[in-house]
């Protein structure tokens, strides 16, 4: 074998390895920017009824939560409509009841919260809405690490 | 007689302490703060309600419980006479209870369904919460027997040494994990009121 040929043969296995290495480094394993949950679409007027309402703060728990708030039916939480468009609800901390809206954000985020504007910190912050269950954060931290994540299950569907 | 006055004096001297102790050990009457993460050192103790090695009479067998709801002092029975002590809140004037049961069950991050009579009060209060820091049954939980009562941490450190909850004892999270890995289920426990004057 001549010292070219082997010069050839060195080049081609060091740029196979190369491909190798760069094949592990492709344009997809690039950071990339965080990705903003769909927007959810929820209307106010579907909202009133009754739910059974239970929360939890470690995602292992979501499953089991969800089927202890449909046991919480039995000491139902009640949304009733309001007399403005939005809904009845409570909030930690209020005296009393209040008419709540479905608000968006300029990111298109949903919440649910007293007028206003969007994500203020009264308000919750609509995570989903599938098959009329109601999954929540509240925006202020306080409530948030008080309350974690709030789910409302229908009790009609339960 | 000389014995008449004696007699008085006797029974004022038991009803002055009586009412002095009343009022020392009186009700601490604050709500449940679910959520509520309490610090390392509101976990901090006052000397006389952390655990502790102590002489402690008893025919009972080591590994047993023994709750002294009036003192508001769970000891875990050791032989020889010795017990470790743990300072406990303890049930309310009217949720006072005694007797023996067994730890049917133990618990790690117990689960919290507030009371009814909480969500009255609190409506948007969810019905069920799932254990974590901040539940108001704190870190561990000891089932007794079939009873609804049980030996649980709390998230509310203040509340050691007194009377304040529906019948259930609790401790500081550090207290109930250290109790938790000693005791097994099956654990005696024997709760006990002292009479009443």
């Amino acid at each position: 074998m001549t010292r070219l040929s082997s010069f050839l043969i060195l080049t081609l296995l060091l740029s196979g390895l190369a491909a190798c290495t760069s094949a592990t480094v492709s344009p997809g394993s690039a950071p990339q920017a965080a990705v903003a949950p769909p927007p959810v679409q929820v209307a106010a007027a579907s909202l009133p009824g009754e739910y059974g309402l239970a929360s939890y703060h470690r995602e292992e728990d979501k499953d089991r939560t969800l089927s202890q708030a449909k046991i919480a039916c039995r000491n139902p939480y009640k949304i009733d409509p309001g007399s403005s468009g939005g809904v009845v609800m409570h909030a930690p901390g209020q005296p009393g009841p209040a008419e709540f809206f479905v608000k968006k954000d300029a990111n298109g985020a949903s919440f649910l919260g007293p007028r206003g504007p969007a994500g203020a910190p009264q308000d919750q912050r609509i995570l989903s809405y599938d098959n009329g269950t109601l999954v929540t954060q509240w925006v202020s931290g306080r409530l948030r690490t008080v309350y974690g994540t709030m789910v409302y299950v229908p009790c009609a569907q339960s | 007689m000389p014995v008449r006055p004696l007699a008085f004096l006797v029974a004022g001297l038991v009803a002055l302490s009586t009412s002095a102790f009343a009022k020392k050990q009186k009700e601490l009457d604050i709500p449940e703060q679910p959520g509520y993460v309490p610090t390392k050192a509101e976990e901090r103790l006052p000397a006389k309600w952390r655990p502790q090695p102590v002489f402690f009479r008893t025919n009972e067998k080591p590994g047993t419980i023994v709750i002294h709801t009036n003192e508001r002092f769970l000891y875990l029975v050791k032989g020889n006479d010795r017990a470790i002590r743990y300072g406990v809140g303890v049930g309310r004037v009217g949720f006072e209870w005694q007797g023996v049961h067994k730890i049917s069950r133990k618990s790690e991050w117990p689960d919290w369904r507030p009371p009814a009579e909480m969500i009255e009060r609190q409506p948007y209060l969810p019905r069920f919460m799932a254990g974590g820091p901040g539940n108001p049954l704190g870190a561990r939980a000891l089932y007794l027997g079939e009873t609804i009562y049980r030996i649980h941490g709390t998230n509310q450190p203040k509340t050691i040494g007194h009377a304040m909850s529906s019948g259930c004892f609790r401790m500081i999270n550090p207290d109930v994990m250290d109790l938790y890995e000693r005791v097994p289920v099956g654990t005696r426990v024997i709760v006990r009121q002292a009479a009443k004057l």
